[in-house]
Formats: C-alpha cells, sequence, structure tokens
C-alpha cells in the first residue's frame, strides 16, 4: 500500500475514532506520500549528465582525464542524485573505486546532493593500465525525493571510448647495416620508381603507353619512354606473431607478459620506422574488431599512420586467430611488390619459415626478430633456413623498458 | 585546358579602377561577396565557408589547400570559383608520373630553333586536382611558383601572370600511392579549407540539380576579371588593422608556439599570411577594419595546417585543430583588460 | 584551496554530523514514550517519564555499545542483556510505588507494580541498535518502521481505557507523537543523506536549499497538521457519510455503470467495516470511560491540551530554527566539502539567463568610479557593470561581438544584450576602424549604458 493510501485510511479510521494523534500521523504520511510523488514525477526533469573525455587516446601508463558533470536545471532541490556509470572491464579510475552494482556490472558510482540549478563538475582520471578499448556508460541515474528517500530512477545512454595504445620505447639497432626501411637489396623484383626520374630512353615494344615521353617523342621524331631509377624507398610491413607458444592457433591460453611485451615491440618498429620516414604498415593474426580474424593497416606515410598501427595493436586480441602461415599469405597477396617484411615473434619459427623462406624468393625482403627469452634458439633455427634473422629484446619488463635492442 | 577568358559582369569595375589613388572611392567588399557567391551558387549547393576561404585567398594574394573527402565536391567548388572569376583557368590532375615539366613547360625545337611552350602554370588560376598524387619532385615544382610567382625553366625565369592563385584538392583519408605534402609546402598555402557534408535540404537540391541535362558549371557567370581582382587586391591591402588587433593576431600565433602538443608552431609566414587574410576577409563582410572576430574565424583555416604535433602528444590524440581552439580559448581578445581600461 | 576552518564552525559541523543519530534518538524516546504512556493509562498511573527521559535511555544505549561493544567482542551478547535488563530495572524503580511495594511486607507483589517502567530496557535495547555501523548497501536504521505502528496500535488500544486514565495517556502521548513526526521525519531524512554521501562522496550540509525546505517541510507539517488533525476528523465523516447518497442519484441520473456501481459498493463496505470497528474499539457509552466520553463515532473525543500543544510546536519550531541557524553558519564558513581526491567545481547556473548573488557594496564601489563620456567609453563601463555578474561579465577569450551575441541568446541577458551588440559595434567602429561617431551616436551609446546600469542593478539576485 502506497504511503498515501495508508495516511488516508488512518485519517478516515481515525477520524470515526475520534483520536486526532492517529489523524497527524495520517496527513504526515500524507503529506511524505505526496513529497514522494513530486519528486518521482518531476526529480529527473532538467537533469543534465554528461561525461567529458578531453583526449579519447592514452599510452599505457597514462592518466586519462575524464570529467563528469552534473546539472540540476530546476528549481527542484534533490537530497541526491546518484549516477552508476557501467564501466567496461579493466576501467581503473585512480579518485575512486568501482563497485559492483544490483545488475552486476561493474560502475563508477556518484553521488551529489544538489541544489536548485546547481551545475557540479568532477575531475577524474582512468588509469591506463593496459592496452585495449575501453568504454564507459551508459549510466543509470536515481534521485531521491526531499526526505532522501529514492524517488525516481532513470537513464543516460552516452557512452565514451577511449584506446590505450601500446608503449612504444627507442629502438637501439646494433645492426651494422639498416636493415629496415626499404634499405634491404631485393634479389628481384625491383620497381621503377616514378618519383626518380632519370631520362629518357629509345621505346622498346612492351613499354606501357603511359610511360611514353610525348613531348620528348615529338621533338626528336622517334619515340622515347620515361625512365626512372629503381625504387629504393620501399613499404615495410610489420608482421606481428601473436602467438606465444601455449596451444594451438585459435586457443585463448597466452603467456600474458610475453604478449604484451611483442606489442610495445612492434609499437617501438613502426615508431621508429616511421620517424626514419618509411612507409610503414602492421599484420597480425589476432582478432581486432568485429569478426575478422586478421588485423591489417596497409602500408602508409601520411601523419596518422603511426596512430592507425597503434590503435590496431590496442585492439589486438591476446591470442591468434589463425595460423600465422595464413597472415603471410594474405600479406603477399595484398602489398606491393618489394615490400620489406619485417616478422616479429617469439615463438619457434619452424612452421611458417617454408612460407617465408616462400615469399623472400617472390621478391619480398624478410627479416626475422627473435623475441623473448628464447631468441637465440629462434634465430638460429631462421638463420638456418637461411632467413636474415635477428634477436630483439626490450631493455626490461614492457611497463618500464625504456628501449628495444636489435642485436646482430 | 581552355583559358576562360570574360569580363566582368555584375562588378561595379569604374570604381574600382580608379582605386589607385589615396582617395578611392569605397569598394562594397559584400557586393563582391555577393556577386562571387551568387555566381559560384548556380553550380555548387552549400559550401559558403569555403568559397569565403577561396575569396579571401584570392584577395590576400594566397593559395588554397581544399582538403575532404571524396564526393564532396572540392573539385566542382574550385572549378566553379575560377569560372566566376573569370580569369585564365588551367588543371592538372596529380599523378604520380606527373613530371615537373608537364607543369612548367619545356622547349621544342622549331625550325631549329628552340620554342618554350609555356605549361599549365602559365595561367591566373591553376588547379591541381588530387596534389598528394604528384610526386614530390613535382610538388615542389610548384613551390616556386606558389612562392616567387616565377618558374625558373631552362636556367630562365619566367614570371607568372597576375593574378596568380592556386587551388589545390587532396583527399586525406586515402594514403596508398599518395606523397603528403611537406611542411615548407604546406606554409605556401594560405588557407587549408574543408567543404563539408552539405545538410539535408542542400543534399537534395544536389540531387535535384543533376537531374537536368545541362552541366551546372555551364550556368555560372563571370563576375571578376584581372584587372578587378588586383584592384581589390590593392584595396584590401588598405584595410585597416588596429594596434589591439594586430597584438592579438600575434599573440595568437606565438601562442603556437609555446604550446605543449607542439612540435613546430606557427611560423612569421603564418603571421603575415593571418593578417593578410584578415584583411581580405573584413573587406568580403564589407568593412574597412579587421576585428578580433576575424582572427578567430581564419586562424583554424591559416593556421591549421601549419604546425607539427609532437609525436608523443601525437600518440595521445593531440591534433593542430585542437591546438588551435585551446590556444583561442586561452588567448585573450581585445578589449584585453576592459575594466581597467577607461 | 581551502579555508581551514575555526573552532566555533567545527564544534558546528560536528554538531551537524552527530545531529542525524540525535534525532533517531529523540524519535525512539518519543514513540516508546507513547506506548510508556499506554501502560501507565492503562494502569491509571501517572505519567513519570517523558520522551527525554527515555531518549536518554536509547542514548545510554548507543553510547554504550559502541564503547563496550567492540572490547568485550563474543561476549558482548550476553553483557547486552545483562545491561538492558539493569536498564529495565532503572525504570521500573523510578517510581515510588515500586519503592513502596518493595517496602511493604510482601515485596514479591513489587513486580507487578509499574509495569510501564520496564520500558526503559526498551528504549536502552533500541540504542543499542544505533551502535552498529551502518549498513553497507546504504539501509539506514529509522525510527519510523517500528514507531509509527507502535504509535497508532497504542492510540487505537488506548481508545479502550477507562477514564482518567485515557485522558492521561491521550494527553501525555500526543505532545510525544509530534516529538515523534518531527525528529523522526528529519532523522530519516539527514540519515540518508549521511549515509548515501559517506558512501559516494557528498555532504548533504552543502545542500542549504535543500535542508531549508526540509526544516520548512517539517515545521510546515507540524503547524499545518496539528490543528487539522482536530478538523479533519469531522469533515472526513461527513464526506464519507454523505457521499454515497449523491453518488447513488448521480447513478440513477447517468446511469450506473460497472465503475460507478463498484465505488459506491467500496464505499459502502468501507462504512460498514468502519462502523464495526468504532463498535467493537470505539468509545461507546456505557463502556470503560462511561464517565468522561464525549460523543461517540460522532467526532474527536479527545480535548487537546492546547497549551501543552502549541508549546510543544513552538519549541520544535524555534529547535527548527536553531538548527538551521547552526547549518548556516556552518554552510557558510566550512571549507568545500572534500570527497577524497577528487577535485570537484561547484556553480549555481541558471543556463540563459543566468543570475547569482552580488554583494551589494561592489555595485556602490562602482558606481562612484568615472562616468563614461563617450561611445568607447560607454561600452567599456558596460563590461565594468557585466562584470559583477559572472555568468553575464565577458570571457576574456570571446570578443566583444561574441559576448553581445551570447548575452542576446541567453536568458536574462537577452534583454539588453541588443543594446550590448550596438555598444560593441560602437566600440569597434572606434577604436578598430579608427571611425568618428557623431555626437548623436555617442549620446546614444551613452544611454544603453544607462539602460544597461539600471538593468543589471535591478536583476533578481539568487544565491
Amino acid at each position: 500500500m502506497s504511503e498515501v493510501a495508508l495516511g488516508i485510511f488512518l485519517v478516515v479510521i481515525a477520524s470515526f475514532l475520534g483520536v486526532p494523534a492517529i489523524i497527524l500521523l495520517g496527513l504526515v504520511l500524507v503529506a511524505t506520500g505526496a513529497v514522494q510523488e513530486v519528486w518521482g514525477r518531476r526529480g529527473l526533469d532538467g537533469i543534465e549528465y554528461r561525461r567529458h573525455l578531453p583526449s579519447p587516446h592514452g599510452i599505457v601508463g597514462d592518466e586519462i582525464a575524464i570529467d563528469i558533470s552534473v546539472w540540476n536545471r530546476k528549481a527542484l532541490p534533490l537530497a541526491w542524485l546518484k549516477a552508476d556509470d557501467e564501466a567496461a572491464a579493466g576501467v581503473v579510475v585512480r579518485e575512486r573505486d568501482l563497485v559492483r552494482a544490483e545488475s552486476g556490472e561493474s560502475v563508477l558510482r556518484n553521488a551529489w546532493t544538489l541544489a536548485p540549478y546547481e551545475r557540479v563538475v568532477r575531475h577524474f582520471h582512468v588509469l591506463a593500465e593496459r592496452r585495449g578499448v575501453y568504454r564507459i556508460g551508459p549510466a543509470q541515474l536515481a534521485v531521491g525525493d526531499l526526505l532522501a528517500r529514492p524517488a525516481a530512477t532513470g537513464a543516460s545512454p552516452g557512452i565514451d571510448v577511449w584506446t590505450v595504445r601500446p608503449r612504444s620505447v627507442a629502438v637501439r639497432a646494433v645492426v651494422s647495416d639498416q636493415r629496415w626501411g626499404g634499405e634491404l637489396k631485393a634479389r628481384r623484383g625491383l620497381l621503377d620508381d616514378p618519383t626518380r626520374y632519370a631520362g629518357i630512353r629509345p621505346y622498346q615494344p612492351g613499354d606501357p603507353l603511359r610511360g611514353i615521353h610525348w613531348r620528348a617523342t615529338a621533338r626528336l621524331g622517334h619515340p622515347v619512354s620515361k625512365r626512372f631509377d629503381p625504387a629504393r624507398q620501399r613499404e615495410v610491413v610489420v608482421a606481428l606473431d601473436i602467438e606465444t607458444g601455449i596451444g594451438p592457433a585459435g586457443a585463448d591460453r597466452y603467456d600474458d607478459e610475453l604478449v604484451e611485451s611483442l606489442c610495445v615491440a612492434a609499437a617501438s618498429l613502426v615508431r621508429q620506422l616511421r620517424a626514419e620516414g618509411a612507409t610503414v604498415g602492421l599484420a597480425a593474426a589476432a582478432h581486432s574488431e568485429g569478426t575478422r580474424t586478421m588485423a591489417y593497416v596497409a602500408p602508409g606515410g601520411s601523419e596518422g599512420q603511426l596512430g592507425r598501427c597503434l590503435d590496431l595493436l590496442a585492439r589486438l586480441s591476446s591470442f591468434p586467430s589463425a595460423p600465422f602461415e595464413r597472415l603471410l599469405a594474405m600479406l603477399v597477396r595484398s602489398v606491393s611488390p618489394a615490400t620489406s617484411l619485417v616478422v616479429l615473434s617469439a615463438r619457434d619459427p619452424s612452421p611458417y619459415l617454408p612460407a617465408l623462406r616462400g615469399i623472400e624468393r617472390s621478391g619480398y625482403p624478410v627479416w626475422h626478430l627473435g623475441f623473448g627469452p628464447a631468441a637465440p634458439a629462434l634465430i638460429a633455427r631462421a638463420r638456418a633456413a637461411a632467413i636474415a634473422s635477428s634477436p630483439a629484446q626490450l631493455d626490461g619488463p614492457w611497463r618500464t623498458a625504456t628501449a628495444l635492442l636489435v642485436g646482430p | 585546358m581552355a583559358p576562360d577568358e570574360g569580363s566582368s559582369a555584375n562588378l561595379p569595375t569604374t570604381s574600382v579602377a580608379a582605386s589607385g589613388s589615396d582617395q578611392a572611392p569605397p569598394i562594397d567588399g559584400r557586393a563582391v561577396w555577393s556577386a562571387l557567391s551568387e555566381a559560384v551558387a548556380q553550380a555548387v549547393v552549400g559550401g559558403e565557408e569555403a568559397l569565403r576561404l577561396l575569396a579571401t585567398a584570392l584577395l590576400a594574394d594566397g593559395h588554397a589547400l581544399i582538403e575532404d573527402v571524396p564526393g564532396i565536391g572540392k573539385t566542382l567548388l574550385a572549378r566553379a570559383f575560377a569560372r566566376a572569376l573569370g580569369l585564365h583557368t588551367a588543371r592538372i590532375q596529380g599523378t604520380p608520373d606527373l613530371l615537373p615539366i608537364d607543369i612548367s613547360g619545356s622547349s621544342l625545337i622549331e625550325g631549329g630553333v628552340f620554342r618554350f611552350v609555356p605549361g599549365p602554370v602559365f595561367t591566373n588560376v591553376l588547379l591541381v586536382d588530387e596534389i598528394n598524387r604528384a610526386t614530390p619532385r613535382t610538388q615542389s615544382a610548384l613551390l616556386e611558383a606558389m612562392q616567387e610567382r616565377q618558374v625558373s625553366v631552362e636556367g630562365e625565369t619566367r614570371p607568372l601572370p597576375e593574378p596568380f592563385i592556386l587551388l589545390a584538392t587532396q583527399n586525406p583519408i586515402e594514403y596508398e600511392g599518395t606523397f603528403s605534402l611537406p611542411e615548407a609546402q604546406l606554409d605556401r598555402f594560405l588557407v587549408r579549407l574543408q567543404v563539408g557534408y552539405p545538410d539535408a535540404g542542400a543534399e537534395r537540391r544536389i540531387a535535384r540539380r543533376y537531374q537536368a541535362d545541362a552541366e551546372p558549371l555551364d550556368g555560372v557567370p563571370r563576375v571578376l576579371d584581372g584587372p578587378t581582382a588586383l584592384a581589390l587586391r590593392d584595396r584590401v591591402r588598405r584595410i585597416r588593422v588596429s594596434d589591439e588587433v594586430e597584438s592579438y593576431l600575434t599573440s595568437v600565433v606565438r601562442a603556437t608556439r609555446d604550446h605543449p602538443d607542439i612540435r613546430l608552431g606557427a611560423s612569421p609566414r603564418a603571421s603575415v599570411a593571418l593578417y593578410r587574410a584578415s584583411q581580405a576577409w573584413a573587406f568580403l563582410a564589407g568593412r574597412a577594419f579587421v576585428r578580433p572576430d576575424d582572427i578567430k574565424a581564419l586562424a583554424r583555416p591559416v593556421l591549421g595546417h601549419r604546425l607539427l604535433i609532437d609525436p608523443d602528444r601525437s600518440m595521445r590524440g593531440a591534433t593542430a585543430q585542437a591546438v588551435v581552439e585551446s590556444v583561442l580559448a586561452e588567448v585573450p581578445a581585445p578589449p584585453v583588460s576592459a575594466v581597467q581600461d577607461a | 584551496m581551502n579555508r581551514r576552518p575555526g573552532p566555533l564552525v567545527t564544534a558546528v559541523g560536528r554538531a551537524l554530523d552527530v545531529l542525524p543519530t540525535i534525532l533517531a534518538l529523540i524519535a525512539e524516546g518519543s514513540w516508546i514514550a507513547v506506548v510508556y504512556a499506554l501502560l501507565r493509562g492503562a494502569s491509571h498511573e501517572w505519567i513519570e517519564l517523558g520522551p527525554v527521559v527515555l531518549a536518554g535511555f536509547a542514548g545510554a544505549g548507543l553510547l554504550i555499545g559502541r564503547v563496550l561493544a567492540p572490547r568485550l567482542g563474543g561476549r558482548w551478547p550476553a553483557w547486552a542483556v545483562v545491561i538492558t535488563v539493569l536498564a529495565a530495572a532503572a525504570g521500573w524503580l523510578n517510581a515510588a510505588t515500586t519503592w513502596s511495594a518493595l517496602l511493604s511486607p510482601t515485596p514479591t507483589a513489587a513486580l507487578g507494580v509499574n509495569p510501564g517502567g520496564w520500558i526503559t530496557g526498551l528504549a536502552f535495547l533500541r540504542g543499542l541498535g544505533y551502535a552498529r555501523p551502518s549498513s553497507p548497501d546504504g539501509a539506514v536504521r529509522s525510527p519510523m518502521p517500528v514507531g509509527l505502528p507502535a504509535v497508532v496500535v497504542s492510540f487505537l488500544i488506548g481508545g479502550l481505557i477507562a477514564e482518567p486514565g485515557r485522558t492521561v495517556f491521550r494527553d501525555a502521548a500526543l505532545v510525544s507523537t509530534i516529538v515523534f513526526v518531527a525528529t523522526a521525519t528529519l532523522a530519516l531524512a539527514l540519515t540518508r543523506a549521511s549515509t548515501l554521501g559517506r558512501a559516494s562522496g557528498f555532504d548533504w550540509r552543502g545542500n542549504r536549499t535543500w535542508f531549508g525546505l526540509l526544516l520548512v517541510f517539517v515545521t510546515g507539517i507540524l503547524v499545518v497538521a496539528v490543528p487539522a488533525s482536530y478538523a479533519v476528523g469531522p469533515a472526513v465523516m461527513v464526506v464519507i457519510a454523505a457521499l454515497p447518497v449523491p453518488l447513488f442519484f448521480l447513478g440513477l441520473t447517468v446511469g450506473l455503470d460497472r465503475r460507478l456501481l463498484r465505488v459506491l459498493l467500496v464505499l459502502l463496505a468501507v462504512v460498514a467495516v468502519l462502523v464495526v470497528i468504532v463498535r467493537l474499539i470505539g468509545p461507546h457509552p456505557g463502556g470503560p470511560d462511561a464517565g468522561g466520553a464525549t460523543g461517540g463515532a460522532a467526532g474527536p473525543t479527545a480535548t487537546p491540551d492546547w497549551l501543552t500543544l502549541v508549546g510543544g510546536v513552538f519549541v520544535l519550531v524555534l529547535a527548527a530554527i536553531a538548527v538551521g541557524a547552526l547549518a548556516a553558519i556552518w554552510m557558510r564558513q566550512a571549507p568545500a566539502p572534500d570527497d577524497g581526491a577528487v577535485a570537484e567545481e561547484r556553480t549555481i547556473d541558471h543556463g540563459v539567463g543566468s543570475t547569482s548573488r552580488t554583494p551589494r557594496r561592489f555595485h556602490l564601489r562602482l558606481r562612484r568610479q568615472r562616468e563614461p563620456t563617450d561611445a568607447s567609453s560607454a561600452y567599456l563601463a558596460t563590461l565594468r557593470e557585466l562584470a559583477a555578474d559572472p555568468p553575464l561579465e565577458r570571457r576574456a577569450d570571446e570578443t566583444p561581438a561574441e559576448h553581445a551575441r551570447r548575452l542576446r541568446s541567453s536568458g536574462a541577458g537577452a534583454r539588453f544584450g541588443a543594446a550590448v551588440d550596438l555598444l560593441a559595434a560602437d566600440y569597434e567602429l572606434v577604436r578598430f576602424g579608427a571611425s568618428a561617431l557623431t555626437p548623436g551616436e555617442h549620446r546614444r551609446a551613452l544611454g544603453r549604458w544607462r539602460r544597461i546600469r539600471a538593468l543589471v542593478h535591478r536583476r533578481p539576485t539568487a544565491g
């Protein structure tokens, strides 16, 4: 029975019995019930609840600022307003522990007491402890009435998403020659670089019409073709082997520390390659978004390319989605001829060494980087298969490492 | 590549012609803008802000880079603008095999003597479509033309016709097979602008317009000519920039250099560009002086492409546009400390 | 930056901290006092314990529980029983009749004397309940769920007591009931707000509007509901008695549909049930109260002791005002609430047409400044006027035109937004464009400044 009904019942009974004290109690119940009704109907009116994420990106170890503001845009004061922001697994807020809501979800709980037209902004910081894509929201709102009893509930549907990219560290190459960035010599498959115009030469049957230098042809009276120097700058794709040797491909068992270290190493390589001006891409046989089994960012040299690669690493599942050989086969079909392939792997390369050899024979320079504690054994196997291989190692745990050491 | 010859149709050119003297009769910049926007509207639906920036670039003696996703009408806008100017126009399609001599021209032997055949750069309005598909070498060939208004071919320097404006387009999301414009060249564009998606009403009008057989550009009248454009530039140079506004302008530019997200802030050339662009902007608004609002309106298109974001900050999501926004939010606008001022 | 609060503010803050618990204890004492009055009235004895004494027992229970429970550990339940029995015995002994019975030749008969005295044990037990830490799920202890039924049942049973016990009971219980209503309502609200605030990071003491409205609500209930409780009874009876007949005729006129018929039947059933109840437990001639009963089912029978009643309500209103004053002192001088490490900004923002309180003396000081003489200085003077009101103030990064546009699109600012716009345009012409304005334009600009100044000073303020 509602409070108002109970109050009316008491008033009626007490009126018959002639007991003013019970009438008083009944009237009080009617009044408090009415108060609850008013706040129940109007409590959430004019409530403006917002989250503000100044930057949707962060690096592991960062603190990402997030502001939560609430505005009571009406003349009714609120004893309290509670907001439960649904938080994805892994979200850590520096200022406040997440709590378990009635629904079982992990939530960031906030409550305010709000005067009429009062606006409150709280500044929180989300700790970016692990790479990934995180979200917060939607929020469940509840308000209290004048007597601070729960009066109304509602929802604020907005969701905020941020990406925590892996750390990238300086790459210290101990090798004598600069092997990446398109500097590897290809055995064959060299292409003309249209940016490196070298002059003209007599037309030969089979030359594309597009290659004919029409002005010079007109001037000289016989057909001539444009001549270009071979391409010196090539595209580089970092192929990350996410498998850490525990269980077969597709199994979700993995060495967490090793996977994170691999991601830091891959991020560092991509960053270094971009800094050297290379056109760089990234690929991994892992889930990144949706149902796609291959994660791939095509080589590019634009300003945002590094961000795209890091975002891919942020989203990358920690376990493989398909055999690494299948990724290598896909890459051969996708990348331009003579693209350099840097394979970063922390496991025995034997299963995919035949594929690497085939790729190299097709004109794609391949460089294998054996990563992790077993690197010497890994590179020995790769070298035995005539694949250029070097050890790569972080100079500390992935959270604190300052350099990626690439050995000879 | 046919020259678009014609004379201005809608402008009071007689008054402009007399603008060389100090006592030149006032030219209503709003009339210029109105005529130009009406002319371009015959072919382009919406995009008023972008068109105003193009007109600003023309009047401030600069060049414009139109950057937006495919299918948004970049090229159509640039072509309609060029046609409305009634100036000699040439168009180049950026491709990887486009060579510098394809732009500047070369000499042919005719009757035993070399005859210089000028390239498309010898024009008033040069429209370079998909500039980032051209090779860096070709892009560099445009540098001299953009900055010096001249081209050196086979050891000989040849001046470009006046006025000269380069309108380039590029697609920001396609990266494969493209060559990003180097910072030095980006700096030479007075403004970088986006056209943006049309609203629902405009999109309906666009669809309806293409039901007709007629080529939309055919309906664009010519509202300017070379001498008029030069006279307008001369008038724009005399738009007043007060000390207060000048100080605000330099504060905004300098603040970009101190911003924590920036590795390379806006150069002094950016200050000059912002100064001249704001004069042109004020002129088009029918004013004889620059307001702080003009600086604010132009800060994004003039400064945005000249800033180099720190890689670490970039990895954390910092963007040049956000830096400009934050600078505008931090630099006090005139009148500064108004309470003590009086 | 937080101020360091003074000793007075610290003391007031602590008092407000414990206020919900004190109110809850008084409410506990009050409803127990009603039950006590019933027991005493039934045995035709005078009332010796009031709400304050019983609240004291509850408070003692709270204190002893808080002090001893952690120290005694597993032995505490047994000790709690012993101490509760001692507390009950203290109440039983607090009556002359008990002592005289104890000193009589048959002291065992004393056990049947002063049964109401044992109620102090109940008060002590209720107090012990408050010694437990608050529930982690935010549920709060409140006197309401137990106290309200107890009071209602006490009054229903009290109607059966023969006079003069019934009058004794009702006179004593009415004041306790009023105290219970006031303190239990306040305690419920404040305890809930405190509990949730502790768990989720806010301090109810920072919301003076809510607290003020709560006090107004509680005192309003007392001021309105107490007299109304004497007037409502007859009115309700008249309405209920009179309603079936018009409804019946209304039904005959418009046709008795199923819904109206149902209402009519329910009403008749209610009347029938009430008549039965009244016949069973209500006062009736020839009953135990034949000597003093006035009326029966026709209306309220108790004659209120108006002096006590008015005095009680007056004291409660004074108490509410005192609490409000204490809260106001704390709110004015206390530091900003510190919610752990969360940085927080609080503003009163009316959005469009936002207003805020501006110190009067600031306006006066501004008025003494030199008055503007031309359009340019009129604009600057206008900015000074608006600077006193944060929502209207020109932000540092705002250009004059942007500022005017914001004011035009806002609520209260819209009234003079257009004038600010024109002043800004004049200023720009003079300062940025080096244009000379006509004397008429300067005059009009000064007129606009005067109008804006008048409007700014006339605007309502809100805090």
